[in-house]
């Protein structure tokens, strides 16, 4: 078997599943739409204070509703034993966490993007800007690697929605910190140079997270 | 030279499994060999479905040995898998797939090649036409069971592990699953079914395990030497 071929396999059952239940991608844009509405109202969005804080609400927006949108979706893994289905295939635990992975990745990536111009338009900035594709092609990498990996591990567990938000926030943190201070950075017209850091820092994060969860995958699907 | 037959496929040795303070399964031991068709009996909560989710790797074990296809299921169990056929309590399906794009997923991860010929095999022995463009969650639960149970028998297996197939059936599903399992006896392959429906597959078992108060209190190929 090839296992790009059963990756792929994987991701694209999901994402057909995610397009017929409307559920996971309509659960990151509408919650992120509106906590930057909300924001819009309350705060004078043509202060320079106000933009210094724009990066912070973009990505708490997209964290918190990614985080609603993985339970709901694991949720629908394990309503009939869908996912005891794939276990039980001949395909390597390793697979099932790629395939999962790329489907988590391609919705969040989704999110990301769509909330771009969104926060453009409401706070009346540019960030329609390369430098941002990238930034959040990059986190979202770490979200979704750090969101399969606990999503999955917390689905025998009765409170899994409280137990996968108590151990997915403290690890994405920094990823949060690099996503806040790069758009900062980038909304005052810095150079490459000075978000540079950064960038290698979630890089990094995104590589030892990537091969910790792959490491201890197998270990968390064993009751 | 050991006749294909005395092969053990399946062997189960000494297995234990508690929940907290409340055991399961207490020292559980058989074995099974190629072509048989083994029946584990006994009534609610006596540890039918732990004892085959043990064997499937879904859940772990707290003591014993158990191997299939003479290979350990704690190490090589990934190896000896494409040759397993699983039909779980739950349907392990998608209720926003039709029963065609269920069936086709799981051909997908099972590598089948001659997918259309296969698939369709399956649906007209499993008698599914009807139902197979509908989606899982428009069907009752004795429509979702029939392709459930079609679902293990589409890798070709050469042993099939059911658990209750036949709950939730009506008259002419259970027949259609009962001529299902005798034809794939006659070619080899081994069965291993937990129902609490002794009379239905008892005159077809070549081994009855009777599970109760999570202990196997009787091995037996005779009905006549059934301690209930």
């Amino acid at each position: 078997m090839n296992p790009f071929k059963t990756i792929w396999n994987i991701a694209k059952r999901d994402l057909i599943l995610e397009l017929r239940r409307k559920e996971v991608l309509f659960t990151i844009l509408g919650f992120s739409t509106l906590v930057l509405s909300i924001f819009v109202f309350s705060i004078d969005v043509n202060t320079k204070e106000t933009q210094k804080i724009v990066p912070a609400i973009y990505w708490s927006a997209i964290i918190f509703s990614f985080t609603i949108a993985l339970g709901r979706r694991f949720s629908i893994e394990i309503e009939n034993g869908a996912f005891e289905a794939l276990i039980l295939s001949p395909i390597s635990k390793d697979i099932i966490f790629f395939g999962k992975f790329t489907s988590n990745f391609i919705l969040v990536l989704i999110s990301s993007v769509f909330a771009l111009p969104i926060t453009s338009i409401l706070f009346n900035i540019n960030i329609l800007k390369i430098e941002y594709l990238l930034l959040a092609i990059i986190i979202s990498f770490g979200l979704s690697t750090l969101g399969t990996f606990f999503a999955i591990m917390s689905i025998k567990v009765r409170a899994r929605e409280v137990m996968l938000s108590l151990v997915f926030f403290p690890a994405v943190t920094p990823l949060l910190f690099a996503g806040v201070d790069c758009m900062d950075k980038i909304i005052q017209n810095n150079n490459f140079s000075d978000i540079q850091s950064w960038i290698f820092f979630v890089l990094f994060y995104d590589a030892i997270f990537f091969l910790i969860s792959l490491l201890l995958f197998d270990h968390i699907l064993q009751e | 030279m050991k006749n294909q037959k005395n092969i053990n496929l399946l062997e189960v040795s000494q297995l234990y499994k508690s929940f907290g303070n409340k055991k399961i399964l207490e020292n559980i031991s058989f074995e099974m060999g190629k072509g048989e068709f083994v029946l584990i009996t006994g009534s609610n909560g006596s540890g039918k479905t732990t004892l085959i989710r043990i064997i499937s790797s879904l859940c772990s074990h707290d003591e014993g040995e158990i191997k299939i296809f003479q290979t350990s299921l704690k190490k090589e169990f990934e190896i000896v898998k494409s040759k397993i056929g699983f039909g779980m309590h739950n349907s392990m399906m998608y209720d926003d797939f039709t029963g065609k794009e269920n069936l086709e997923y799981s051909s997908d991860l099972y590598g089948i090649t001659n997918k259309k010929g296969n698939l369709k095999n399956i649906v007209d022995r499993f008698e599914l036409t009807e139902i197979l463009d509908k989606k899982i969650k428009y069907l009752s639960q004795g429509q979702i069971k029939r392709i459930a149970n079609a679902k293990a028998f589409l890798n070709n297996p050469k042993l099939i592990i059911l658990d209750e197939p036949d709950s939730g059936l009506d008259k002419q599903s259970q027949e259609i699953l009962f001529r299902e399992i005798i034809e794939e006896k006659k070619l080899g392959t081994s069965i291993l079914l937990a129902s609490h429906r002794l009379e239905k597959w008892i005159d077809i078992a070549d081994q009855v395990l009777f599970m109760k108060n999570s202990s196997l209190i009787n091995v037996t190929k005779d009905r006549k030497n059934l301690i209930f």
